[in-house]
């Protein structure tokens, strides 16, 4: 299948500073693809571009298999950090507003439009002016705006700022239906714990470059350092004594139920340690230890930094 | 386009919406209508009051001989006892006491005037002219001048100020009206261009603070967000305009008929208000409703002889290629800021050429074609209000085509650079612009 979206080695100048430098992504479809980084990496400049806010001063960006123009941003729905909306005007009119500009006709935006207030319970609110909604209520409108075109993809900048747990709870609930029904789904975040939860690929940016993309199990892989904990029932001399030429050993708690931490030497496998083990201890519990995308984006990170 | 008609829409729809507007609508005219009323109503309310003036004469010469109008009454008293004429005035119920004394001959200051009242002015004007012609005749009558000679003399002067044209047609000329159509279209094209530029400077803050302008330009270009924001809000100043002026003539014309009967003052008072600045009006003596009536229908005359049809459509013109030559400047200043506050400085260099030319206005009617107001009416920045204030006193074809061009051009371009200090800076938070980045950004 095409990639929804694929940028081939975008590069982007300001004033003599580089925001990207030869940034090439393949987007897949029907996924949650995490875009992160740090601040000032870049993410904004991409999603602009993708956006087609602002231009690359080179390389490309196919949507769906083509070059991107004007007509695609009718598929495309946009959430950006910096959001908001008209203070002074009234929610509903300024909903079918913004879904005019995206291309909807009037009856079809209210239309559409009363289903999702409903679903957000906000539906008493369409008269109200903007300024008298909550901020919660106000990004609940914002989300709304964004998806009502029913885009092909859809870009979330930092989508969970300003939400509540219970509204940012529903919010990611939404995402994921949004993505069974077909959509894909861009994420830019600093919530690695969001990231392991819904996303399916992730790519890395920092300092303009990428440094890191796949999908988050591949990524999660590629990062682990063989770590593992072991559980077990029996003798733990005997035990240690086995395991001293396959692991480095870094905990052992004997007791009723003893465990073990340590990493796996290299050039041995996981069934040659438990091979060695099972005549001899009953094993209750077997860990492989996969490093959290927390921990990635920070190693990733520094080691690039180096 | 749609979508730049759906941006027009929403820029129109909630300003119109808007209380303000509104307010102003309604204000407005009200404002104006009262303006045209209230100086002859106030003349009207004095005069609506009859003032009967008790005459102590004792020269005896005048009795019977000053003229009466509707509010001005006199009554002549039989002896020339002042001292008890003065003692009794305030139980009297007389307006004033006018007092003539022998002196009359071969003194100015002859004539007293005695009220326990303020005395206005123009019965004061009325008694002197009165007093003034009687006492000529008078002295003319003494040397031996016939009464029949006399009334031969009299004679009233009224000068026809008559225009040339190059084809050799003479038309009578109306200062007066071109006068207050040079300033009317001045004051009114400067006060729409510059309110409807900071209107469009404002939505553009507006959209920035808000922070919503980059979910918009993700969905349309910036080009056609600055041009939808620009027409809907020309758009407003316009309908701001027709609402006034329908909304004045109608509170005028259903107003006036009740507090000024007299019909033939319409066509004065209507200039009134822009005639007596600096109150130079109350220093005449108020005119007679025969001389009015004349005077109205001299003007009415000369009206045919003045170019309606170019003045409109120069109105029209001008109004239009300032605006947008300003509007989109305007916008562009929007964008390189945060808040209002740090408008300041680039405002006061922007508006610089539209104050010049509204004080060089004043110039415009001591010689409507002088060096100096034929340039700045050629100059794009200063031509909205220059050519506009000349256009009433007649300017050949070649000079306002001239003027267009320029303007267009000066326009095509500002848009142009003014989009492109858009695009960047709606996207710029939280630092000033310098000037040195909105030029990198022109060159981008």
């Amino acid at each position: 299948m095409t990639p929804i979206l694929e940028t081939n080695n975008v590069c982007k100048q300001y004033d003599g500073h580089t925001a990207l430098d030869s940034v090439s992504l393949k987007v897949p479809q029907g996924t949650v693809f995490g875009l992160l980084g740090p601040n000032g990496a870049g993410k904004t400049t991409l999603i602009r571009i993708i956006n087609q806010i602002t231009a690359p001063d080179s390389g490309s960006v196919l949507f769906d298999g083509h070059a991107i123009g004007p007509d695609d941003i009718y598929q495309i729905g946009y959430m950006p950090e910096e959001r908001g909306l008209y203070k002074k005007m009234k929610v509903g009119e300024q909903a079918v507003y913004l879904a005019q500009l995206k291309g909807l006709s009037k009856a079809d935006a209210t239309q559409r439009l009363k289903v999702w207030f409903d679903k957000f319970e906000i539906g008493n609110w369409w008269n109200r002016k903007v300024e008298e909604l909550s901020k919660g209520m106000q990004q609940k409108v914002q989300f709304i705006t964004t998806v009502l075109h029913e885009p092909k993809l859809l870009i979330f900048d930092e989508p969970f700022s300003g939400f509540d747990p219970i509204n940012a709870n529903l919010l990611k609930e939404e995402i994921l239906n949004l993505k069974d029904k077909g959509a894909t789904v861009i994420f830019s975040t600093h919530n690695m714990a969001s990231v392991e939860e819904i996303c399916d690929h992730i790519a890395l940016i920092n300092k303009s470059r990428k440094i890191l993309d796949g999908s988050v199990n591949d990524v999660r892989q590629q990062f682990k350092l063989n770590l593992f904990e072991l559980s077990y029932i029996g003798d733990s001399e005997k035990v240690l004594t086995l395991c001293a030429p396959m692991v480095d050993l870094k905990e052992n708690e004997p007791g009723a139920i003893s465990h073990l931490s340590g990493g796996l030497k290299p050039g041995f496998t996981y069934n040659q340690l438990l091979a060695a083990l099972l005549p001899e201890v009953q094993i209750t519990q077997f860990n492989e230890l996969i490093p959290n995308m927390n921990d990635i984006f920070i190693k990733a990170v520094n080691q690039n930094a180096n | 386009m749609r979508k730049i008609l759906t941006i027009i829409e929403r820029e129109y729809l909630t300003r119109v919406k808007n209380k303000s507007f509104i307010i102003m609508s309604i204000l407005g005219p009200l404002l104006f209508a009262g303006l045209m009323i209230a100086p002859s109503l106030i003349m009207n309310m004095n005069n609506t009051e009859i003032r009967i003036v008790q005459v102590v004469d004792s020269t005896h010469i005048f009795r019977g001989q000053l003229p009466e109008t509707d509010y001005i009454k006199f009554v002549y008293m039989p002896d020339a006892n002042l001292q008890k004429y003065k003692s009794e005035f305030s139980q009297s119920g007389f307006y004033a006491l006018l007092y003539i004394s022998h002196q009359i001959v071969n003194s100015d200051n002859a004539v007293s005037l005695y009220s326990d009242k303020n005395i206005n002015l123009d019965l004061r004007m009325h008694i002197s002219n009165a007093i003034e012609k009687r006492l000529e005749n008078e002295k003319l009558r003494s040397c031996g001048v016939d009464p029949g000679i006399l009334s031969a003399v009299k004679t009233n002067i009224n000068i026809n100020t008559i225009k040339m044209t190059d084809d050799g047609r003479e038309e009578s000329d109306n200062m007066t009206l071109k006068l207050v159509l040079s300033y009317l279209m001045g004051i009114l094209i400067y006060i729409a261009i510059f309110l409807s530029g900071n209107a469009v400077m404002r939505g553009v803050i507006e959209e920035k603070t808000n922070r919503i302008v980059e979910v918009i330009v993700s969905s349309v270009r910036p080009a056609q967000l600055m041009a939808g924001k620009i027409i809907g809000v020309g758009l407003v100043t316009l309908t701001q305009f027709a609402l006034w002026i329908v909304l004045t003539f109608c509170i005028y014309s259903a107003v006036a008929p009740m507090l000024m009967p007299d019909t033939a003052a319409i066509g004065v008072e209507m200039a009134q208000p822009l005639m007596s600045q600096g109150g130079s009006q109350l220093a005449q003596a108020q005119p007679t409703t025969d001389e009015m009536a004349d005077e109205l229908k001299a003007m009415l005359g000369t009206v045919g002889n003045i170019n309606f049809g170019v003045i409109i459509l120069s109105f029209i013109f001008f109004f239009l290629g300032g605006y947008l030559l300003y509007g989109s400047l305007f916008a562009a200043v929007g964008s390189m800021v945060d808040n209002e506050a740090d408008t300041q400085q680039f405002i006061l260099p922007l508006s610089a050429p539209l104050l010049l030319s509204i004080i060089v206005m004043t110039g415009t009617i001591a010689n409507p074609d002088s060096p100096m107001i034929f340039w700045l009416s050629i100059i794009p920045f200063t031509a909205p209000v220059s050519m506009l204030t000349r256009i009433p006193y007649g300017v050949p074809y070649s000079e306002i085509f001239l003027s267009a061009a320029l303007l267009i051009a000066t326009f095509v371009v500002c848009t142009w650079l003014a989009g492109k200090i858009y695009r960047t800076g709606i996207l710029m938070y939280g630092k000033k612009s310098t000037l040195k980045e909105i030029w990198r950004w022109i060159r981008r």
